[in-house]
């Protein structure tokens, strides 16, 4: 017991010990005091005698009591210099070898995030130097790993350079990455592997649960460690800060054409248990466009939208702002704007579209008000006998007004036209109706239609669409205002039918039920039946703004918004040039942000398409190809939206993801002053004060408190 | 001696004496004080009838008066070993070796003393009692009294038999002079061989520290009242003997028995002193029980003072 007890305890420097021999020194004060102690040669010896009975044991012994408490006195401050260290249970485990330390950092892009006026990255990187720090020089051999979007470690194997592996923490900064921990854990599972010794993982990070959970859930990550490895866990004790973060920019109406007033979007998430107010910005090439408040509930997102009217650059940049909150990184979100070409729109009709009053005159001008190129639609108008596929290949939407009978080649194409992602929008006049709709229906094995009209109805004169599913993305177009004027229009024809079908969504009706605008999903496509005719003799809806508000608002369904895709830092982007590479021009070269080339990136052009591949780009913003001084594409890399979410995993569930493996979990407090506690407690504190007891005690024998 | 000049040092009881004297005697006489009378027996001196009051009442009556005697006082002087206590530096430096710091204060201590005004500065307890039997057989001879001298020694046979006159008196200073104190006293032993020797009805002056077998001493003392003596006891202390030397820790060696002890002197200060007042307190009441004087002396006090101060006393309760 008393070896093992001695075993656990070394001395930093033993040389100190060569002091012991003034132990001697009160031994020796105490021979020659006993030596001079006074004799009194005295009279009345007897009464002494009988008065000194009544003296305390403690006084009879009190010389030899002194001695010994000198002797420890000193004993204590010889072993203070020599500066042991209780090494306690581990001292038995180590046998003397290093231990082999390997540092996971997380580098996330949400340990940029700042609470209590202090950064995670520098708590993180004081965390790792505190552990740097334990290492014994020449004896342990210590890794970093960074754990990013892919994991590398700071030097191919353990070292035992403590002051290069301090200087790699000292360099540590924040990534705009997402930290792939498990990889990193395996990395340094595979390094711990190759120390026969005692083997350390701690993990220095800010905890963010979000990040964690891919791990937790990968249940693997303790069969990725050595057996025997000890797993120690670092992390900010402080709550998350109140963070909103910016993903998701996009065009969210319209298609980006020159002169068209967009709707660009951008989502707002409120990652905190509190409402909060934000004012998000909207800049284009550089410049601040506009401003507005959003207030987003507590876990919670919203939209904020921006009508901006596009000017025709190419390649503009845009970028939603946030002001300062708790993680710097998620408050700007980055997409571009590219001009697109005009959707083509197939317009089938038998009317004279030039006649004034006619159904085919009024859906023209609904889907082409302008007549030139301030339309977004090229619009190509078929007779019903002209609607083939050849004709239909690259159009994205088809509206069907007053037409014959449909032939079978006309079926088969509209019927292809919704099965390749097409829409189609069929307005129920007076002429075959039911031949052609049972046509269409009749052409897919699950029926087409979304209800199918039986009969003309009766229709008093004056009826009109009283209600709607006006939540419906396909009723955007219609605030309170649109949906009163709606009521107001009289319809004079409308057909009566069966009940819709129960995969269809009825959006408009009339008072008696029969449905005015019903929508149903067609393969990849969407077909819209119109219960009701624009013709000027059948209703006054034609006339009417809102019948083209309805129009467009049912084409931006069908049409794509053309908003180039969003990439996340550290990934992999692919994406095709805006313009077509020269391939007999200069080598294209990419910039980054900062305007410095970007070394891994790459390109390709696959058939007459130039795609630029760009390797985990390290920073968000905008990557600008060039070629010969002329931009041919431009990049949007946006941080991953789940860097925003800052709230901390539970110890439990971090530690359980370990279980599984021949591992101990070591948890050590933020406060503590060791963590790996491979020196052991200093001890000389304790001997200075079990020294300075002693003097005290006596100081108290010596009677020191009398006056 | 001048502060001495009236001071009578008389017995309280009646002695017996050789010669005539001033001193009270049970014995019958013919001073001038008529003190009886009483009828004629055969055998008395027929020069002691009173003839006048033959002459009227036809009767013989012996006249009687006071007998006045000389006294005789003896001396006994303590000289064991505990005597020569004169304070602890002094004797620290007799029984060990010292550091030269002590040795320095011990030297400069020795050079201060002697006799300065009349009086021994630093003296021992054997000095004390010697100046006090000096001045009383002085007192006595000056008052044509005879004085004996006696020194308790074990081993040490009696001195000198009472006598009168200076020339005697300068013999009882040699006597004391020439003892050197040390050994044991055997007081008790002592004082029955002066019963046995001295006059029966003497004045016996005892100077002492006391550190005998108390019921023997008293039971000799006791003896020499009972044969109609009269016996004063100077009780003679060292202040250190009242409270302990100013010291922190010491070993203390008996003077006589060589014992030690060793002592935190301030923790059993105050057990000491009790011990020392009940020893004292002791002495006086088993002395004053058997009719014998005790008064305590201590060395720092000045001689003519203690001794006039206990004539006063005496003379009070008388």
């Amino acid at each position: 017991m008393m070896m093992n007890t001695l075993s656990a305890i070394t001395l930093t420097t033993p040389v100190m010990l060569a002091g012991a021999v003034m132990v001697g020194l009160p031994i020796l004060a105490h021979l020659m005091n006993r030596r001079a102690r006074r004799r009194v040669v005295f009279p009345s010896v007897q009464l002494l005698i009988a008065a000194a009975a009544s003296q305390s044991s403690l006084f009879k012994m009190r010389r030899w009591w002194l001695l010994l408490l000198r002797c420890l006195a000193v004993a204590a401050v010889v072993l203070a210099f020599a500066q042991p260290t209780w090494l306690g249970p581990r001292a038995e485990a180590t046998g003397g070898r290093g231990s082999a330390v390997v540092i996971v950092i997380d580098r996330s892009a949400s340990i940029g995030q700042q609470y209590a006026g202090v950064s995670a990255a520098h708590s993180i990187r004081s965390d790792a130097v505190r552990v740097l720090d334990e290492l014994q020089p020449g004896l342990d051999v210590a890794n970093i790993v960074h754990a990013t979007a892919r994991p590398y470690a700071a030097h191919p194997a353990l070292v035992s350079n403590v002051q290069a592996l301090r200087a790699e923490v000292d360099d540590l900064t924040p990534t705009y990455e997402r930290a792939d921990l498990s990889g990193a854990v395996a990395l340094a599972g595979l390094m711990l592997a190759q120390h026969p010794g005692p083997r350390r993982l701690v993990i220095v990070s800010d905890l963010q649960a979000s990040n964690w959970a891919q791990a937790i859930e990968g249940q693997a990550v303790g069969d990725a460690l050595p057996g025997g490895t000890r797993v120690t866990v670092l992390g900010p004790s402080q709550d998350a800060p109140k963070n909103l973060g910016l993903y998701g920019a996009a065009v969210s109406r319209g298609p980006t054409l020159t002169g068209q007033k967009l709707k660009l979007g951008v989502s707002v998430t409120n990652h905190s248990d509190q409402p909060q107010a934000a004012s998000v910005g909207l800049e284009v090439d550089g410049q601040r466009v506009d401003r507005q408040s959003v207030q987003v509930e507590a876990r919670a997102t919203v939209e904020a939208a921006f009508e901006y009217v596009y000017d025709g650059a190419d390649f503009s940049r845009v970028a939603f702002t946030l002001p300062g909150d708790g993680l710097e990184a998620d408050n700007r979100c980055y997409m571009v704007l590219r001009e697109q070409e005009r959707a083509k729109v197939a317009l089938i009709t038998d009317d004279d579209v030039d006649q004034p009053g006619t159904s085919g005159y009024f859906l023209l001008r609904a889907l082409a008000p302008h007549g030139d190129d301030r339309d977004r639609f090229t619009v190509t108008r078929y007779h019903s006998g002209q609607a083939s596929w050849d004709g239909l290949d690259d159009v994205s939407a088809v509206v069907v007004g007053e037409i014959g009978v449909l032939s079978s080649d006309n079926i088969a194409a509209l019927h292809r036209l919704m099965s390749n992602g097409g829409g189609l929008i069929y307005f129920c006049g007076r002429r075959a109706v039911v031949e052609n709709l049972g046509a269409l229906d009749r052409a897919e094995a699950t029926g087409a239609l979304p209800w199918m009209p039986v009969s003309p109805k009766h229709v008093e004169a004056g009826t009109t669409i009283v209600d709607g599913a006006w939540r419906a993305a396909l009723l955007k177009p219609f605030d309170e205002a649109g949906r009163m004027a709606l009521a107001d229009i009289p319809i004079d024809w409308a057909w009566a039918g069966g009940a819709v079908d129960k995969r269809a969504t009825a959006l408009l009706w009339y008072a008696d039920g029969t449905p005015a605008l019903v929508s149903r999903g067609v393969g990849s496509g969407q077909m819209v039946l119109a219960n009701f005719s624009v013709d000027a003799g059948d209703s006054g809806l034609g006339k009417h703004g809102l019948f083209v508000a309805l129009i467009q608002g049912l084409m931006d369904e069908f049409i794509s918004t053309g908003d180039t895709p969003s990439h996340t830092v550290g990934g992999l982007v692919q994406e095709a040039m805006g313009r077509a590479m020269d391939v007999q021009g200069a080598a294209p070269v990419t910039q980054g942000p900062s305007d410095a080339v970007v070394q891994n990136v790459s390109y390709s052009i696959d058939t007459d398409t130039s795609v630029i591949h760009l390797d985990s780009p390290e920073v968000p913003g905008f990557y600008t190809t060039l070629q010969d001084g002329e931009i041919v594409a431009v990049v949007a890399v946006n941080i991953d939206p789940r860097e925003s979410d800052l709230r901390r995993v539970s110890a439990d569930r971090l530690y359980g993801m370990f279980h599984g493996g021949d591992v101990a979990i070591e948890e050590s407090s933020p406060d503590a002053a060791e963590v790996l506690g491979l020196h052991g407690r200093p001890m000389w504190g304790w001997l200075l004060l079990g020294g300075m007891a002693c003097l005290g005690l006596e100081m108290l024998l010596l009677g020191a408190y009398k006056p | 001696m001048a502060g001495l000049r009236d001071v009578v040092f008389a017995p309280r009881r009646p002695v017996r004496g050789v010669y005539a004297g001033r001193h009270t005697s049970r014995q019958q006489g013919h001073c001038v004080e008529f003190n009886d009378y009483r009828e004629y027996t055969p055998g008395d001196e027929v020069g002691d009838i009173d003839w006048k009051v033959f002459g009227r009442s036809d009767r013989l009556y012996i006249k009687r008066f006071e007998h006045q005697t000389d006294m005789t006082v003896s001396l006994l002087v303590d000289a064991s070993a505990s005597m020569r206590y004169a304070g602890f530096e002094g004797e620290s430096f007799k029984a060990r070796s010292d550091t030269w710091i002590d040795r320095l204060k011990v030297m400069a201590q020795k050079r201060a003393s002697g006799v300065r005004d009349g009086q021994i500065v630093n003296p021992s307890k054997y000095d004390q009692a010697c100046l006090l039997a000096g001045t009383i057989a002085f007192l006595t001879i000056r008052q044509q009294d005879r004085v004996g001298f006696n020194v308790a020694q074990e081993g040490r046979p009696a001195e000198l038999v009472a006598r009168g006159g200076f020339v005697h008196l300068n013999h009882v200073l040699d006597a004391m002079e020439r003892v050197r104190p040390g050994g044991r006293a055997n007081l008790a032993q002592t004082l029955e061989d002066l019963g046995r020797r001295g006059p029966r009805r003497g004045l016996t002056v005892l100077f002492s520290d006391l550190l005998e077998d108390r019921e023997s001493v008293l039971h000799a003392l006791g003896a020499l009242t009972a044969q109609g003596g009269e016996v004063i006891v100077f009780h003679v202390l060292h202040e250190d003997e009242l409270r302990l030397p100013d010291l922190a820790e010491a070993v203390f060696v008996d003077s006589e028995s060589g014992q030690r002890v060793r002592v935190d002197v301030r923790e059993v200060g105050d057990s000491y002193r009790e011990q020392v007042t009940m020893c004292c307190d002791g002495w006086r009441r088993d002395l004053s029980a058997r009719g014998i004087d005790y008064q305590q002396v201590f060395t720092g006090m000045h001689t003519h003072e203690a001794i006039r101060d206990y004539l006063f006393a005496r003379s009070a309760m008388r």
